[in-house]
């Protein structure tokens, strides 16, 4: 699997910029580290006497959760590093962390960051390879390689599904990601919220644009559910809660008249989830829903991630 | 037969590009002429060097005093000279700001120490530059303030402003609005446009700029006072100055970088392109070349703002706004309008000396018999890597870029304060 093109990129800074061979590739090697998951001894030695540090400028649970399980499956030795951007702004740049790392002879390192382009900056600054796992509203490749590979699964195909994400556009990286891993892959996207939520160039990413829910949500296989934080309606991006949910939540009663029409619609989200806002508690643990299929899929992408980035090859499984 | 003590010869005078010798004495040019000269000094332009008279810069962060690490009077006069300005006007918004009698005479009285420009300085227009208590714009003026500007701040007040350009009237001097409005610019980064959508960064809109432009106009017609415009970067407040183009009481200036470079440049995260107001799209930057022809911009100041290396060699969001200016303007400028475009060297020179010298009301340079020499020779074929500077900071976008012309020799008051081969 994947071995008629190398791997050829030594950093994984977003989804833009990568070919469908590429994608292909990471999603086959996951799809075997996958199976590694359901064995009873999850560990493989793949890389086993390298480091991979989780640099996370950036409050995460589950994404540094996922990165650190992921390394530890491939036997790499982990370092976490979490740090407040606050003590940042006190004098310890991520320029010095970086010399730090590189004094550390880090093979790998995962960058958690809010401002874009900070792993960009971090990789023109050292030699390990770097991930980005979110740099502010710019990227977060993994989530969308995992989104991907999720999609893959469930219908054996990418290309062609009509796929709409809802809700705040303008502040999500995963946003981002997703269209244009979609898009790379040949999914017909369409992005529907507020339109203060909404960048005024969306489309010209190559997505339809709709402001009502009911209209965008017309044939489409997946919907993409994004977390509506809730500091955006303090700051006036809109009204109240209580109408984003009315116009743009997936509610029960939205997604019931949804079912008729599509039985099988699937339902995801990037997670965590608003409950009761952006999406009903009935809708995210219905049988349509394969959020917490994201969540194993991400540890198995991060891991095939690792995997091409430190150069491996595929016999060492 | 007289000798000068410098005589500048081969060289073509920029209004004509017919050949000239000049002959200099005493600090004075004495002599403008076709016939041979004899100098104790000889610079030979070989019928290549063009010869004008030095430029002058109205919008000029020295960050004396306050911020002496990032530029200092002496500092911004050796990026002066090497980029063939004669006369700059420092900006008010140093540390403390400029905004009474005792800074504006601290400020003359260190200028004194300088020989090589002439410095002025703007006072600022409200006390402690924070948009709120109008300065002693008339003493102010008295001690030498040129103008009057909080720029790197809007006032965000209306009424405020209004007072301020009425006020000014009493002093006939210029408001330099920074036009801003700082709600629509928030937590802004680079301009707001599909490139700031696909690389995250948070944008700042066009309007921000025009809807301030609109404002402050509207202000200066209806009290029929004076405002001057700073750094004029996108179509959206042409548009706006052409609705006003019959109030004379309005002046506008661009920067050498609204000409050159679009947002798109921003796709690296260089912070070195990062500036206020940002670059636009490469639409923009043809409607400011455009304007400037048309006269609707009337000057090119450089906006000179230097900063530390470890200041912007940071993550995007916390790298400062600014960049240098002063030694790659003529250049840049050349480049753009005259190589690229049909503009000539009299059009730089009004751009760049003329207009900005009549606007604040000083004299400028001027290559005429018993004038001050105060003049530059420009190689209109030279290229060069622009890779180290004579700034203190080297914030540069066109940092390792190679540009075509360049001034090899500045003459203050009869004296060579910059030269190369």
């Amino acid at each position: 699997m994947g071995e008629k093109i190398k791997w050829t990129k030594k950093h994984l800074l977003g989804m833009e910029g990568l070919t469908k061979e590429e994608i292909t590739m990471i999603l086959d090697e996951a799809k075997v580290f996958r199976e590694v998951l359901e064995r009873p001894i999850r560990k493989v030695p793949a890389l086993r006497g390298k480091t991979v540090i989780n640099l996370f400028f950036e409050p995460s649970t589950r994404t540094s959760a996922s990165f650190t399980a992921a390394a530890k499956n491939l036997s790499a030795d982990t370092v976490n590093f979490s740090k407040s951007a606050s003590s940042v702004q006190k004098g310890e740049t991520l320029l010095d962390t970086a010399l730090n790392l590189e004094a550390m002879k880090a093979d790998i390192v995962v960058i958690r960051h809010s401002v874009p382009g900070a792993p960009h900056y971090l990789a023109e600054r050292i030699s390990s390879s770097v991930v980005n796992a979110g740099d502010g509203a710019h990227e977060h490749p993994t989530q969308s390689l995992l989104d991907l590979m999720t999609i893959r699964d469930h219908f054996g195909k990418i290309e062609g599904l009509n796929v709409l994400i809802v809700g705040d556009i303008l502040h999500s990286r995963v946003a981002r990601s997703d269209i244009i891993g979609l898009k790379t892959m040949g999914s017909n996207v369409r992005v529907c919220g507020p339109p203060t939520l909404i960048p005024l160039w969306i489309e010209e990413m190559g997505v339809e644009l709709f402001y009502d829910l009911d209209k965008a949500l017309k044939d489409v296989d997946i919907v993409y559910v994004l977390r509506i934080q809730l500091e955006r309606q303090k700051k006036g991006m809109f009204p109240s809660i209580r109408e984003y949910r009315n116009l743009y939540g997936i509610t029960n009663d939205r997604f019931k008249k949804l079912k008729k029409e599509n039985p099988n619609i699937i339902v995801m989200h990037p997670g965590p989830m608003n409950r009761g806002v952006e999406i009903d508690s009935e809708v995210a643990d219905s049988q349509n829903s394969l959020i917490l299929d994201q969540v194993t899929n991400g540890v198995a992408v991060r891991m095939a991630v690792l995997f091409l980035l430190s150069g491996g090859k595929h016999e060492e499984v | 037969m007289k000798k000068y003590d410098i005589v500048i010869k081969n060289v073509l005078f920029y209004k004509n590009k017919e050949k000239v010798n000049i002959g200099i004495s005493e600090g004075k040019i004495q002599d403008i002429t076709n016939s041979d000269i004899e100098g104790e000094k000889i610079i030979d332009g070989k019928y290549k060097l063009i010869v004008m008279p030095s430029l002058v810069d109205i919008h000029v962060h020295t960050r004396e005093p306050g911020e002496e690490y990032k530029e200092d009077l002496n500092s911004v006069s050796k990026s002066a000279v090497c980029g063939g300005f004669g006369v700059l006007v420092a900006m008010a918004n140093t540390k403390p700001a400029m905004d009474n009698v005792m800074m504006v005479e601290g400020f003359y009285n260190r200028s004194n120490n300088i020989k090589d420009v002439k410095l002025y300085t703007y006072g600022a227009v409200t006390i402690g530059r924070k948009g709120e208590v109008l300065t002693e714009m008339a003493t102010l003026s008295e001690a030498g303030a040129v103008g009057f500007s909080d720029d790197g701040d809007f006032i965000v007040k209306s009424d405020v402003m209004r007072r301020a350009i009425e006020y000014a009237k009493c002093v006939n001097k210029i408001i330099v609005s920074h036009a801003e409005d700082p709600y629509l610019s928030a937590d802004g980064q680079i301009n707001e446009s599909i490139v700031s959508q696909s690389l995250g960064l948070t944008g700042i809109p066009s309007i921000s700029e025009s809807v301030a432009v609109y404002r402050d106009s509207a202000i200066a017609k209806w009290v029929k006072g004076r405002v001057h415009f700073a750094h004029i970067s996108t179509s959206w407040s042409l548009d706006v100055l052409r609705l006003f183009k019959d109030y004379k009481g309005i002046t506008a200036e661009t920067s050498p970088h609204y000409l050159y470079f679009s947002d798109e440049e921003l796709k690296s995260y260089n912070t070195n392109f990062k500036m206020k107001p940002p670059l636009r799209r490469p639409s923009d930057v043809e409607s400011i070349k455009k304007a400037l022809k048309d006269g609707l911009l009337q000057v090119i100041a450089t906006d000179h703002a230097p900063h530390a290396f470890y200041e912007k060699n940071l993550e995007f969001n916390y790298a400062p706004f600014g960049i240098v200016g002063l030694e790659t303007a003529l250049s840049a400028v050349y480049e753009k309008m005259v190589l690229e475009g049909d503009a000539d060297f009299n059009d730089i020179i009004n751009w760049m000396n003329v207009n900005p010298a009549k606007i604040v009301g000083i004299e400028n340079p001027v290559i005429e018999k018993n004038k001050n020499a105060d003049i530059i020779l420009f190689d209109p074929d030279k290229e060069w890597v622009v890779d180290r500077f004579y700034s203190q900071s080297s914030n540069s976008p066109w940092y390792g870029k190679k540009l075509k012309g360049k001034v090899v020799t500045t003459i203050k008051n009869g004296n060579i304060v910059f030269y190369e081969e």
